[in-house]
């Protein structure tokens, strides 16, 4: 069985070639298989998550390619297809592909309709008219060929809902017309295929709340109600088959305590069956993709479950391993339960990305920062995501809408791919396109690449993206807020009195600065029925007006805020004008009493006059009495004076504490002018010193320009090695390409073993050349031992063991040994010696010279590791114990034993010092002195050890741990560097001669080359081997040997230059004007190879 | 102590199941402790109008633990599952035994377990009752329960006794109608009828060597459930082709996952003829499915000494 296919897909549906782990459904397949053979087309419908696409694909089309379909043909066609923005063109090129028809032709030909499906698949070879005098004619071979060549047809149309969920397809209420076309036909096809018995049929899954909306469309009521598969819930023993059943038949399994736990613990409602195949997709992978069972504690470790509920001996080993957990994700285990899985592996990654993007790609720019890349993903996934009746539904977005909607120019499109990988590797699968682990140049994608979150799921149950949709929401609902207003302003011919006042403006001016609505995000939400680029032009408009209004509104309240400040200074002024007048009138009312004083003085001494005057005469009395009357007015006008002066007074009082206030506010707003004045001038001084900085700026940026002239060289070699990947008719063009990448890298001071340029030099040298792959005659090889330079012993599955010669690419048998019983393992100790051990559970022996062949009396079936030294045979296997067995007696019982805690998983020994180093199941490290076979542990930790390799010039050895860990020491046991290479443990390790470089085969059959003297350089990956690695060694210090389990035999050179050398030999052109263009670039200077 | 509890006769309820296809299912409900009485009561009562027989232990007053034992015993070799509804306390009421009723009736049901190899236990702890405070010995008995789930052991936490009843039907109800035409033999052959001719030469040849016995297939026909059948009473199964590779490479990993995929007792040998270049490519590998490429004249052989292999290894 393929080792790279996990049992659990994770979010993304079941494919095809994953059919023999889709469990629980084999009742529902036969049932729409049944509602096939009648009725020609069925509609499957379902909740968001049930599992309609996998139902399909890795259900009803498997039993039907394997017979279980009662059909008119053998052979099965599928033609399927997503509606997307463009349902008819994608129905015309799956169909074209398939029919192998022109594309242009076939779209021309659905555009009308009707019966024009069924006329292209009755016009292919695929479809046998048995009407026509050809058939009638025919003999039986020529029947029977033809019988062999047709095949039935299934259009699937998947995610039908797409056909309402794009406004290219359906706007208020009504279809497109390309929408129209393509539901008119698949109809029609289904329709006539039943009435004519023609072997095609039509399957379309939608999601269930979408069936209203098929009114829309003439038929599809009728059809949905006649012919309607709704997926059902799985029953509890359906759901035990799809927790159970995949772990058993890829060679694991899960406990029933798991599976009863997580079946009880599985929220109702939407996402189920998501969640529960992302759960079992990690329990897999962390029970070391099956070599465990799962069981609860993974399930804890990956905080699906408190570790409360473990067995005790499980709570222990849950509590060490927390203890080493990141610090960053501790948190996330507060809330342990089934839901929280996806919710905490979507956080990791999210706090990862920055780190893997660093550690994985050369080609990335690196210049932004973690801050700004949480920045990236956070816009990436809200782009991918957009709010469709108040709920947040998946949006598939190209990298370069979504660069665009980024809007920042510090940051490259390249950045964001790379930034985004974490979500689109094997382990995670949240975004497609997926990162293919055999291909690695699909971890590159183009600025047209399409990004579609996998399933919705992500979005309902990763708490972070619903809370970056809440704050999406919020923008959608202020811009819906915003253009009524905006609308308003703009109908009444951009009036002042429709300008935003101090409050809004402020909540509006808030939106705009923090969802920064440029005209990309702008489209995002308009629905209006427009092309994507009229919808482009419309939006960039309206964030013109967004951003004039805003503008204005400013402007305006600004304009309102200076004329309030005139006024004050108005009434500042006019307040010194009363003062002024009052203290004239206070003048005056002094004066005036004054004399009203003066008048009154007057008037006593009047009196006393008249009192003098009294005695004389009658009328002086009158006349005294006149004067009396006189002084009497006076004193009254005195009084009156007095009291409008007082009067006057209080007012001029007032008045005066009015001034002074004024003045006081005056006197303030002075101050505050002279700080605003010497804030300017601060400002000026800030603007200035600005202006060095930008002076100096511009000068780095001139130094910059030469080095960023470099670095697009290298970019560009990058890229073109990355175009050289591509299928051309001509090889002459593939060879151009990786050779102008190798020297556009090697001319501007590129890394010269940059694993991107390699690649493509030897992929591109592998299309002209037959070197380097060779086929052993016989399958399944065990083990292979190289005896002289050019002849290997190899032992296989079948009991063989050949002694061949390879020589220019020929594989010759020198000699043949053949046993009657087929093995399971086998290790050559030396060129006359065999250990392998049986079906029958015997461990053997061989001596190839003498035919001579020992049962050893061991533990069958477990040795790990063996070796030859001081005349014995060391053992080492799975009863953790070291067997000595000595070759000079033919007995089966070891001569001396020793124990240790775990398996023993490898071996090497050191024979300067004579001195064994072993590495064990737990982790430990230990070595023994053949002086006093006292074992000494010299290195501990939780992994386990999975290989060893030693270097006798250098005393090396190099240990690999399940963990992707690699770590150096010497003879003596002192650890000298370590490293990370990856996720996968390495499985083969061995040393070139002159102990500079470190070849090392994964469990994920890659190949990785890596220089000792620089670790911390991205190594060279060859991913060439299809299946388990079963030997690797250094045949030269630059070439590499390989065996495979598929028995092919690869050398690969490992250095650039001597590829690049060879394909200049191949080479038979220089790249003409136009591809030069075309690849290259126009701005580049023409540089001819040959 | 039984004293507490009402005690009746002893009576079996035969109730009609309500779907007439559906086969009887009878259930023992065990004892179990007094807080979960009423909702005892109701499970019963459900399980009746499931159409499920239902039979519990309804000994009088004061019998002993040998008499309660032997009761339990019979009515569990006569019921096709147990119910065992977990409370929170821990009941010791039996002739001053210190195991609670409901932990001797779970322990008599799995040794009912170990001698019918069909014969399921289903464990409800309501979601209600584990909110509640527990007994610590009640705690550990659930624990243990919990830790040690065997094949054909459901732990239920339902809130409803009706959905706890709905999968317990949904599980005991399986069809086992067998297909007619099934008998033992030591070779199922299967081919395609567009390879028919070079299919019927080989098994013309392998029958005078051997027992054998040929299916081919067609578009007619859908021989899905008679291909499983067959292969549980075959020692060995080929699936032969010559052109219809396309055919093979889906047939043999369908089949091979309906029968059981690894753990399957028949092995799958899937030979392609040599004759034809595209059989050359990668077939389907999996334990238990050998795939050949094979020159047309050696297939009989080849089957046979297969065979013969697969009988020595069975023999020893």
């Amino acid at each position: 069985m393929s080792n790279t296919l996990a049992p659990y897909p994770g979010l993304r549906p079941f494919t095809e070639d994953e059919a023999i782990y889709f469990k629980g459904r084999e009742v529902h397949i036969k049932q729409i298989i049944k509602q096939l053979e009648e009725k020609k087309i069925v509609v499957v419908t379902g909740a968001s998550g049930d599992g309609k696409s996998s139902l399909i694909y890795a259900g009803v089309i498997p039993q039907a390619r394997a017979g279980f379909f009662k059909s008119k043909y053998s052979n099965w066609l599928v033609a399927d297809f997503r509606p997307e923005r463009n349902p008819l063109g994608n129905l015309a090129d799956s169909l074209a592909h398939k029919l192998q028809l022109n594309p242009e032709y076939t779209k021309k030909e659905l555009s009308f309709g009707f019966a024009s499906l069924i006329n292209l698949f009755k016009q292919s070879d695929y479809y046998i008219n048995e009407n026509n005098a050809e058939w009638k004619n025919a003999d039986d071979r020529t029947r029977k060929l033809r019988r062999l060549k047709s095949a039935n047809l299934l259009i699937l149309a998947d995610q039908f809902e797409e056909i309402f969920t794009n406004s290219e397809n359906y706007t208020n209420g009504r279809p497109s017309n390309a929408s129209y076309v393509v539901v008119n036909t698949l109809l029609e096809t289904a329709r006539i295929a039943q009435r004519e018995g023609i072997p095609v049929y039509v399957i379309l899954t939608m999601r269930s709340d979408y069936i209203s909306q098929c009114v829309a469309f003439k038929n599809l009521p009728e059809i949905l109600a006649a012919s309607n598969f709704f997926v059902p819930r799985l029953k509890r023993e359906e759901l035990t088959q799809v927790i159970e059943e995949p772990a058993k038949l890829a060679g694991g399994s899960v406990s029933r305590r798991l599976v009863e736990l997580l079946i009880n613990n599985l929220q109702e409602g939407f996402d189920r069956l998501p969640v529960l195949q992302h759960a079992l997709n990690q329990l897999w992978k962390l029970a070391d993709y099956g070599k465990t069972q799962i069981d609860l504690i993974h399930l804890a470790k990956l905080a699906g479950i408190s570790p409360a509920l473990l067995p005790d001996a499980d709570k222990e080993e849950f509590d060490r391993w927390f203890v080493d957990l990141e610090e960053y994700k501790k948190p996330y285990y507060d809330t342990p339960n089934v839901d929280n899985v996806l919710n905490t592996h979507a956080n990791v990654l999210y706090v990862s990305a920055y780190e893997y993007m660093v550690m994985h790609f050369g080609w990335a720019s690196k210049t932004i920062s973690p801050f700004e890349s949480l920045q990236v993903i956070k816009t990436s996934f809200q782009s991918l995501t957009k709010i469709d009746a108040g709920r947040a539904v998946r949006n598939r977005m190209t990298l370069i809408e979504i660069y665009q909607i980024i809007n920042n120019p510090k940051i490259a499109i390249e950045d964001i791919s790379a930034i985004m990988t974490v979500f689109r590797l094997p382990e995670s699968t949240f975004v497609r396109p997926f990162v293919n682990p055999d291909d690695l140049s699909t971890e590159y994608i183009s600025a047209t690449s399409t990004l579609d979150i996998t399933h919705e799921a992500l979005i309902r149950n990763w708490k972070l993206l619903q809370d970056w949709n809440e704050e999406e929401i919020n923008n959608v609902s202020v811009l819906s807020d915003f253009k009524v207003q905006l609308n308003r302003w703009l109908s009444h011919n951009k009036s002042n009195d429709f300008l935003l006042s101090l409050g809004p403006l402020t909540v509006f001016g808030e939106w705009y600065d923090r969802a920064n609505p440029n005209k990309y995000w702008l489209a995002k939400y308009n629905t209006n029925d427009l092309s994507h680029v009229e919808k482009i032009e419309q939006s960039a408009r309206l964030a013109e007006d967004i951003e004039e209004y805003l503008r204005v509104s400013k402007s305006f309240l600004a304009l309102q805020e200076r004329q309030k400040k005139q006024r004050r200074l108005l009434l500042m002024i006019s307040s010194l004008l009363i003062i002024i007048l009052l203290s004239i009138l206070t003048y005056w009312a002094n004066s005036e009493r004054k004399e009203a004083e003066q008048q009154s003085v007057l008037a006593q001494e009047q009196r006393a006059l008249a009192e003098q005057e009294k005695n004389n005469a009658v009328s002086a009395n009158q006349v005294a009495e006149h004067e009396r009357q006189i002084a009497k007015e006076n004193a009254e006008k005195a009084i009156y004076a007095k009291m409008l002066s007082d009067s006057a007074r209080a007012d001029a009082e007032r008045n005066r504490l009015k001034a002074e206030t004024n003045f006081r506010i005056a006197q303030e707003q002075t101050m505050l002018a002279s700080l605003q004045a010497e804030k300017a001038r601060l400002e000026k001084l800030k603007s200035d010193s600005l202006r060095v900085i930008a002076e100096e700026q511009k000068r780095i940026a001139l130094m910059a320009s030469d080095s960023a002239n470099k670095l697009s060289y290298l970019s560009l070699a990058q890229t073109l090695a990355f175009k050289s990947h591509s299928v051309f008719e001509d090889n002459d063009l593939n060879l151009l390409l990786a050779l102008h990448a190798y020297t556009f890298n090697k001319d501007h001071g590129g890394r010269i073993s940059d694993p991107v340029i390699y690649n493509a030099l030897r992929k591109a040298y592998s299309l002209v050349s037959n070197e380097g792959i060779i086929n052993l005659p016989i399958d399944f090889p065990l083990s292979a031992f190289e005896t002289t330079s050019n002849e290997y012993l190899v032992v296989y599955t079948s009991g063989i063991v050949q002694k061949l010669s390879l020589i220019d690419g020929k594989v010759s048998v020198l000699q043949q040994w053949k046993s009657l019983e087929l093995l399971n393992s086998a290790f050559f100790l030396d060129k006359d010696h065999l250990l392998y051990s049986t079906h029958s559970k015997k461990l053997i022996l061989f001596t190839l010279s003498s035919n001579n062949k020992r049962e050893l009396k061991i533990t069958p079936n477990y040795a790990r590791a063996a070796f030859i030294a001081n005349g014995s045979v060391w053992i080492g296997g799975r009863n953790s114990t070291l067997s000595e067995f000595s070759l000079s007696d033919n007995s089966s019982d070891p001569v001396r034993e020793i124990e240790f805690d775990s398996r023993i998983t490898d071996m090497v020994f050191v024979k300067n010092s004579a001195t064994l180093f072993l590495g064990l199941y737990n982790g430990q490290l230990f070595k023994l002195p053949f002086s006093s076979f006292i074992p000494e542990k010299i290195f501990s930790n939780f992994y386990r050890v999975t290989a060893m390799a030693y270097h006798t010039q250098t005393d090396m050895i190099v240990v690999g741990y399940s963990n992707g860990y690699i770590r150096t020491f010497d003879a003596k046991g002192n650890m000298g560097s370590e490293f990370l290479s990856g996720k996968n443990a390495a499985e083969l390790m061995c040393i070139n001669p002159s102990g500079e470089k470190l070849a090392v085969g994964f469990s994920n059959n890659l190949v990785k080359v890596y220089n000792f003297n620089a670790l911390y350089e991205t190594p060279l990956t060859i991913n060439d081997m299809k299946q388990k690695i079963i030997m690797l060694d250094f045949v030269t210090p630059d070439q590499i040997f390989a065996l495979g389990w598929d028995r092919s035999i690869r050398k690969w050179n490992i250095s650039s230059a001597v590829y690049a050398e060879l394909i200049k030999q191949k080479l038979n052109r220089n790249m003409s004007d136009i591809e030069w263009s075309t690849y290259v670039g126009k701005n580049v200077p023409y540089h001819a190879i040959k | 102590m039984f004293a507490k509890k009402k005690f009746n006769l002893l009576f079996l309820k035969i109730i009609e199941m309500n779907d007439e296809n559906a086969l009887k299912i009878s259930v023992f409900l065990s004892q179990s402790s007094v807080d979960v009485e009423s909702l005892k009561t109701d499970l019963e009562t459900v399980m009746s109008r499931a159409g499920l027989e239902v039979v519990s232990s309804q000994l009088v007053g004061d019998s002993d633990f040998r008499q309660y034992e032997n009761n339990t015993d019979a009515l569990l070799e006569n019921s096709s599952c147990s119910v065992h509804i977990l409370g929170g306390q821990y009941e010791k009421s039996l002739s001053g035994l210190p195991v609670s009723v409901s932990e001797i009736d779970f322990q008599k049901a799995l040794q009912q377990k170990d001698k019918t190899e069909d014969f399921h236990i289903f464990v409800w702890f309501p979601a209600e009752t584990s909110r509640k405070e527990i007994d610590p010995e009640q705690a550990n008995f659930i624990k243990k329960i919990r830790n040690s789930i065997l094949p054909n052991m459901i732990f239920s936490n339902h809130e409803s006794p009706v959905a706890f009843v709905e999968d317990l039907r949904s599980i005991m109800q399986v069809d086992k109608r067998h297909t007619e035409d099934v008998h033992q033999t030591d070779v199922f052959f299967i081919y395609h009828e567009l390879d028919e001719h070079a299919a019927e030469e080989i098994l013309r040849i392998s029958k005078d060597v051997m027992e054998i016995k040929g299916l081919k297939i067609t578009n007619e026909i859908n021989a899905e459930n008679y291909i499983i059948e067959q292969l549980q009473q075959s020692k060995l199964a080929v699936v032969y082709f010559e052109q219809m590779l396309n055919w093979a490479k889906n047939f043999v990993p369908q089949v091979w996952k309906r029968y059981g995929g690894a753990s399957a007792t028949t092995p799958i040998l899937m030979i392609a003829d040599e004759s034809i270049r595209a059989n050359h490519a990668q077939l389907f590998e999996a334990p238990n499915v050998i795939p050949l490429v094979l020159v047309h004249e050696i297939i009989p052989l080849e089957i046979k000494v297969r065979l013969d292999q697969l009988g020595n290894l069975l023999a020893s």
